[in-house]
């Protein structure tokens, strides 16, 4: 099933920040680390990650380092900073709320079957 | 560029166009270009490492590259996204050396204008200055054409002597001041005549010609200089003289007539500490200084 990319856009920070707080990961690693955790329903464009990411970066949410790989090939590692954590908490202060709301409003037809 | 060209090697050829698509549209700095493409190479790679065919591997790019979608808007996303990443230091340098670049451009294409244009005279201030004395009177009224005639009446500078009472002169030095005044005579008459009328003004405006063509608008002190400056001096002739004139009559006992000059000159001093240029008002004030003055250091004798 295809999100709406509205509805995404707006999880899409908080989507990527949520897995590199339990580690830090390279691009393609994040996009498989979101369809695997999400049980494939959640796919981040790819077109729009790295955007995101840069985005990210520069609001200091996350930061990039620059590794060698076996191959010689650089690859950057991202992992989530302090601020990028306190943003995080924020986000899904909000998003519970979110949720809550919502399965006031649908009755509890939102909850999972 | 070996660099640039060596990370692309293991690639399918669709997905090589498409990564330097998406670089070149980005534009950007080539240290950036180059983090982008070996991020975007290393994706491509990873997701490609399990094919085992080149048939494989070319349509696993393919599918790539449509989930990747539009190079153009994905470069130009980037780029924001990098712009973004600047440090502040480099974002303050880039907005000063924009708004320097602007201001510098507005005050070029203000200033071309004085390089490549012609002058337009918009306010004519010897119109103006002319204007402000006239006040719309009638040119009848107008002692000025008749100074500037006894100017030119004047046959004999006289100015270059000195004005000793003629008590005091020997009898050479006597016959030569009566040759003055007998050849000034009709210039001080006409100055008496003119002075008559109640007031001054000099026509500034048709003094001040530009010549066609001329680029620039003269300055006013030039033109006082190549102007009022010989009407100035004409003053000062008029002035000597006419104290001769004074002195001689009060040696001969013609007291009244005397009189009758020095008040000319005063008027004549009067008419010039009007509203005009202010070396024209000075004048005024020599004009009365030096008619006191032979009004007092004389009349004793």
């Amino acid at each position: 099933m295809k999100f709406e990319s509205q509805l995404l856009k707006g999880i899409a920070p908080v989507v990527v920040l949520q897995i590199l707080s339990r580690g830090e990961m390279y691009g393609y690693e994040l996009t498989k680390a979101i369809e695997n955790r999400s049980d494939d329903i959640l796919t981040l464009g790819k077109g729009t990650l790295y955007p995101l990411l840069y985005n990210l970066e520069a609001k200091k949410l996350i930061t990039a380092r620059v590794e060698t790989t076996k191959s010689g090939r650089k690859r950057r590692y991202y992992s989530i900073t302090g601020k990028g954590k306190e943003f995080l908490a924020t986000q899904t202060e909000q998003l519970r709320h979110l949720r809550s709301g919502l399965d006031l409003l649908f009755g509890g037809a939102l909850k999972p079957v | 560029m070996a660099d640039k060209d060596n990370i692309f090697e293991n690639l399918p050829g669709c997905a090589d166009t498409y990564i330097r698509l998406v670089i070149n549209k980005m534009g950007y700095r080539r240290k950036a270009r180059l983090e982008v493409a070996e991020e975007l190479i290393d994706h491509f790679e990873q997701a490609l490492k399990d094919c085992l065919s080149d048939d494989e591997k070319e349509n696993k790019a393919r599918e790539l590259i449509e989930h990747f979608g539009d190079p153009k808007l994905l470069a130009v996303l980037i780029r924001r996204a990098k712009k973004r990443c600047r440090p502040l230091w480099q974002k303050v340098l880039v907005r000063t050396s924009l708004t320097v670049l602007v201001i510098v451009i507005y005050l070029v294409i203000c200033s071309s204008r004085f390089f490549i244009g012609s002058p337009t005279i918009k306010v004519n201030y010897a119109q103006w200055l002319t204007d402000q004395q006239k006040q719309g009177r009638d040119e009848s009224l107008n002692a000025n054409p008749d100074i500037e005639k006894a100017i030119s009446l004047m046959s004999k500078d006289d100015s270059g002597y000195y004005l000793n009472w003629p008590g005091d002169m020997n009898a050479a030095e006597k016959a030569a001041a009566e040759e003055l005044l007998q050849a000034n005579a009709e210039s001080l008459n006409m100055l008496s005549k003119a002075i008559q009328k109640p007031y001054c003004w000099p026509d500034y405006n048709s003094d001040f010609n530009i010549p066609p063509g001329f680029k620039t608008v003269p300055p006013l002190s030039s033109f006082i200089f190549s102007k009022r400056m010989p009407v100035l001096a004409g003053y000062r002739k008029l002035l000597y003289s006419m104290c001769r004139r004074i002195l001689s009559n009060a040696y001969q006992g013609n007291i009244e007539q005397a009189i009758q000059d020095d008040l000319t000159l005063f008027k004549f001093a009067q008419s010039l500490q009007g509203q005009g240029l202010l070396v024209e008002q000075l004048v005024g004030n020599a004009v009365e200084g030096r008619a006191h003055s032979t009004t007092d250091t004389n009349g004793p004798k």
